[in-house]
């Protein structure tokens, strides 16, 4: 496990470390000069997955900084309250002494005890379903794992530690967040490889024109030409099944006289990516903030 | 353009790939939960899970059926469901009862 993620922090550093190196002067505004190109001339009113480019990897970084953060507080805080145990044990100080009577007898009324359990999985499922369409509608990986942390709150809240319907332990949650962080980092380089820049969104097509393997120009988009018609420009079968036909999408639009098929690549990836990142992260917070740091809850 | 014109020919599949999805995070996270989980209390989650999915709808420019459209079988019906919430329902309702036989 160690060796994997030494091997993936190793391919992070030298994608972006490449990528970097190959930064010059002329560079165009925006992640591609095709999406330049057809931003201006269409714009349906949906979320689209040239729009997401411009923002999702934006937020990838920013879940990768909550990540950090959070394990660096839980290392501090941990570490802290493992301390204070030790030192209360060696007083033969007893917690239970401090715990008011009557909290020991709290329990959830009847409509939390049989509500809490559906709403925590109805909601768990809507984050999942927040991620799965994320390039195509309003979502993403940020905001499932925000809804999935919710439910885990929530059946916190009413539950408690002891009959919390979660068995998240942080052993898992650390888990997840480190394969949504290493899956982020494997996804800068089929971009690097195909087109020399890290994260590059390979095997996506815009509104039906070529696949994007190779950095396009707008010269590839002549005006009044059919882009469907040009859809195998740049074939590579294999990137645009992995990355692009899963996912691909047929458009009926009104305002164009065909159909448009359209695939968004490999954001649907990252957005998995980042949901398993931030479910980790926000939900490690939650249980060492609302529940605590015991080393036996790991047994 | 037909069906056939993209490669390897995933289109048609294309529109339930959210439903796979949604069912394998489903058991991901399904078997995180404990507790008891009984027969009425699995299928009224089914039954709400079905609700939600109606309410929500399917995604935009799906229409085929195992996208959650309706379109297909009568043009025009404003009838659909979320496919991928129905299948995160379903895989969270697998991975409880496979994680409480093991």
């Amino acid at each position: 496990m160690a060796t994997a993620g030494l091997i993936v922090i190793a391919l992070a550093l030298v994608s972006a470390l490449t990528a970097v190196g190959d930064v010059d002067v002329s560079v165009r505004r925006g992640v591609s000069t095709g999406y330049n190109y057809l931003a201006r001339t269409l714009a349906p009113n949906n979320t689209a997955n040239w729009v997401y480019d411009y923002r999702s990897f934006d937020t990838c970084l920013e879940s990768m900084i909550i990540y950090l953060g959070c394990f660096v507080s839980i290392l501090a805080l941990g570490r802290g309250i493992i301390k204070m145990r030790g030192y209360r044990e060696s007083e033969r100080y007893e917690e239970d002494t401090l715990l008011p009577k009557e909290a020991e007898d709290t329990r959830p009324t009847l409509i939390l005890r049989y509500f809490g359990l559906p709403a925590a999985m109805l909601t768990t499922a809507y984050g999942i379903y927040v991620v799965t369409g994320g390039h195509m509608s309003g979502g993403g990986g940020f905001q499932s794992g925000v809804i999935i942390s919710t439910a885990f709150l929530l059946a916190c809240l009413v539950y408690g530690r002891k009959e919390n319907p979660f068995r998240f332990t942080r052993r898992f949650l650390v888990k997840l967040a480190s394969i949504g962080m290493a899956g982020y980092a494997l996804l800068t380089v089929p971009g690097l490889i195909l087109t020399g820049y890290a994260l590059y969104n390979v095997g996506a097509n815009i509104w039906g024109g070529p696949y994007v393997q190779g950095l396009v120009t707008a010269e590839s988009f002549p005006a009044g030409q059919d882009p469907s018609a040009r859809m195998n420009l740049y074939p590579a079968p294999l990137v645009q099944t992995i990355f692009g036909g899963p996912w691909v999408l047929q458009l009926h639009l009104n305002e164009a006289p065909y159909d448009f098929f359209i695939t968004p690549g490999t954001v649907p990836y990252i957005n998995l990516a980042e949901g398993f990142n931030v479910t980790g992260a926000i939900s490690l917070i939650i249980l060492v903030f609302l529940l605590g740091w015991r080393e036996e809850e790991e047994k | 353009m037909n069906w056939a014109d993209f490669p390897l020919n995933l289109v048609p599949f294309s529109e339930a790939t959210p439903l796979l999805v949604g069912l394998i995070l489903g058991v991901l996270f399904g078997t995180q939960y404990r507790g008891k989980l009984d027969s009425k209390m699995a299928v009224t989650i089914f039954l709400l899970g079905v609700a939600a999915a109606v309410v929500l709808g399917a995604f935009p420019y799906f229409t085929t059926i195992e996208g959650g459209s309706f379109e297909s079988l009568v043009h025009g019906a404003a009838l659909s469901f979320a496919n991928s919430y129905i299948g995160a329902v379903i895989g969270l309702l697998i991975g409880k009862l496979a994680s409480r036989r093991a």
